[in-house]
């Protein structure tokens, strides 16, 4: 076997056990957030229609999805992100169900990147969709909801930035821009790339006032007073002035929901997504470069599929928000131990043995079995390795059957008078499970 | 607060980079990349300097390990990091030129027959270059001494930065085409940019006011 078939291709990764573990810790509180808002979880296919898939997700996603044809020549691909694939199964299955609909999901996407730029090919979201509701209240829900969700994870000190798709296109329209121009102003706004703005905007041959109202998209970022500030720029513009309307009964409604916190305004925020309409966000925390999670309107993309609907929602990038926690605090998503063993048994007592494990199992301690009859050293070595807190073992004594329990830790006697407990009529020699037994 | 991390490339830029963070006040203390040392402190101004290779300067910035960055608009296309360009400084002025030898008879770059071989330490910048032209060229990475590949029959054509001409014209090459100037750039991280706006903004506006003065 060559080197390269022991290897994985660059930007996908396994999970060890304990990895894993803390990120079902992170995706558990996300997901009981979810449900304790009213929200239901859906699943979609991992791959789909190329058609479906890359409707409106725009310029971000060309050329990154991965296609390929399946043995019924129909060109498919990986979904590389969940919101259409949801817009879909809503507008062509669900669509009685709505007024509005709420949902979540929790997938892995994919997405070609470059790994050399530090971006994963494979990597998991959770999110929120609310299908049906046109209202800036919905927008203002899915804020705080995703706002509770990091504070669920623990996470501490990130920051939530809200925008609307409505403002920087209203300005430009008002300004007159061409289509073209409009998607170069946005580029840069989304790389944050200032110079880039400037070196645009100073070859349009605007007036003074125009020029300095496209260059304040790349500065118009505070608190609440920005808003203020924004309806200087906004001129006569009707869908700008309607923009921060919105993100005026945004900031009232988060308020109200106690989740201003984290929150600035930011009228230049423009998103990757062409489906995006209104009212958008993306948080950040310390310590990780990349943003954590991101979302917001999309009107027109449900309609797409033949249902027009408007809608909102966010997905958290879980492995993101997982290193902004561990940074903060590396033993936060660690769970506490469980109470569990090894059980090891002579040959001839292999009933006796495996009813008690059984009855251990279903009163909710962890047992695994010796499968090798091997030496009880090697198993006490193991056992302690692995994190084990006891070793049982059926052997047969001079005097019939004999359980020998050994058992780690400090809480030794909680442990085998738990074990007395399930297994009332066995009688147990405790001893310690540490080097002292080893040596003897 | 954490300190501001600011990445600065060691070289050319290091002294005029450095000079400018000093007359702002964003960085006071002094910086040499002549001894071992790669991290500069002013615990006065809360910020710290760390020295790298100029092309890992968008690197340290994308991944947060630095907040600020200075380098070369070169460098930060061809490394295609994400990060955000606050400020042109003016300063490092340079120019990516195609040159060919000076006896060539080619003038422009339509010029550069069918598979021509390009030699740079540009290979991505060079590549976009090409086919925005609509021009099928070879690309070959070199890292230093590029005026040499034409000379040796490496290459019909090489793709560098260059300020005065000078290095090229000695080396008997000549300039067939301007394709941009590249000048010094401010970089920040996405993130940093968005958690500590105001250190940044603040930063930002004195080294504007430093540029306007001079």
């Amino acid at each position: 076997m060559s080197l390269r078939r022991k290897q994985i291709p660059g930007g996908l990764r396994d999970y060890l056990p304990e990895e894993l573990a803390r990120r079902r810790a992170l995706e558990r509180r996300i997901t009981e957030v979810f449900n304790r808002w009213g929200y239901r979880e859906v699943v979609t296919p991992t791959f789909e229609f190329v058609d479906v898939l890359e409707s409106q997700t725009g310029y971000a996603l060309k050329g990154s999805t991965y296609r390929f044809f399946d043995p019924d020549g129909e060109l498919v691909a990986l979904r590389p992100e969940m919101t259409t694939p949801i817009a879909r199964l809503v507008s062509t299955r669900m669509r009685t169900e709505l007024d509005p609909g709420r949902f979540w999901y929790l997938a892995n996407v994919f997405r070609y990147a470059d790994p050399e730029v530090g971006h994963r090919r494979e990597f998991y979201q959770a999110g929120v969709e609310i299908i049906g509701s046109g209202s800036v209240f919905a927008d203002a829900e899915s804020i705080a909801l995703c706002i509770d969700c990091l504070d669920g994870c623990g996470l501490r000190g990130f920051g939530i930035d809200i925008g609307h798709m409505g403002f920087v296109n209203g300005l430009m329209r008002d300004i007159g821009l061409e289509d073209r121009v409009s998607s170069a102003v946005k580029a840069a706004l989304l790389r944050q790339d200032l110079v880039g703005l400037k070196s645009i905007v100073g070859e349009l041959g605007l007036s003074k006032r125009d020029n300095e109202r496209l260059l304040a998209l790349g500065d118009l970022r505070g608190d609440e007073s920005i808003l203020v500030a924004g309806a200087d720029i906004a001129g006569n513009s009707e869908q700008a002035l309607s923009a921060l309307d919105d993100l005026k009964k945004v900031v009232s409604r988060l308020r109200s929901l106690g989740a201003m916190g984290p929150v600035s305004i930011d009228l230049g925020l423009v998103k990757n997504f062409d489906y995006y309409t209104g009212v958008i966000f993306q948080g950040h925390a310390f310590g990780v470069g990349y943003d954590i999670c991101g979302g917001g309107r999309y009107d027109n993309l449900l309609a797409q599929f033949g249902y027009d609907s408007p809608s909102t929602g966010f997905a958290i990038g879980i492995e993101r928000v997982l290193a902004a926690v561990e940074q903060g605090n590396p033993d936060l998503l660690n769970e506490p131990r469980t109470v569990s063993g090894v059980v090891t048994f002579e040959e001839s007592l292999e009933p006796v043995a495996l009813a008690d494990t059984k009855r251990l199992r279903q009163s909710g301690i962890v047992v695994e079995v010796e499968l090798d009859a091997r030496p009880l050293d090697t198993i006490f070595e193991r056992a302690v390795r692995i994190g084990r807190s006891f070793v049982l073992s059926y052997s047969r004594g001079t005097d019939g059957l004999r359980c020998d329990v050994f058992v780690r830790g400090e809480n030794r006697e909680q442990i085998a008078s738990r074990l007395r407990e399930v297994l009332p009529s066995r009688r147990f020699f405790l001893s310690c499970l540490e080097t002292d037994h080893t040596e003897r | 607060m954490d300190y501001l991390t600011i990445a600065l490339p060691k070289g050319r830029l290091l002294e005029p980079a450095v000079e400018m963070l000093n007359q702002a006040g964003v960085f006071t203390s002094d910086v040499s990349d002549d001894t071992r040392r790669l991290v500069f402190d002013d615990p006065d101004r809360r910020s710290r300097v760390i020295l790298v290779k100029a092309t890992d300067v968008p690197t340290y910035v994308q991944y947060g390990s630095a907040d600020l960055g200075i380098c070369g608009k070169d460098v930060i296309d061809e490394s295609r990091k994400d990060v955000c360009e606050l400020l042109d400084l003016k300063m490092g002025r340079c120019r990516f030129v195609v040159a060919v030898p000076a006896s060539s008879h080619v003038t422009d770059v339509s010029g550069l027959g069918f598979n021509s071989r390009v030699a740079t330490k540009y290979p991505y910048v060079a590549r976009n270059y090409f086919a925005s032209l609509g021009v099928q060229v070879e690309i070959v990475t070199l890292n230093g001494s590029l005026e040499l590949a034409p000379a040796v029959g490496l290459a019909d054509a090489i793709v560098d930065i260059t300020e005065t001409g000078r290095t090229l014209r000695d080396n008997g090459l000549k300039v067939i085409a301007d394709m941009w100037t590249s000048t010094a750039r401010l970089i920040a991280n996405r993130v940093s940019y968005r958690a500590r706006r105001s250190d940044i903004t603040e930063a930002v506006q004195r080294l504007s006011e430093v540029m306007a003065g001079q």
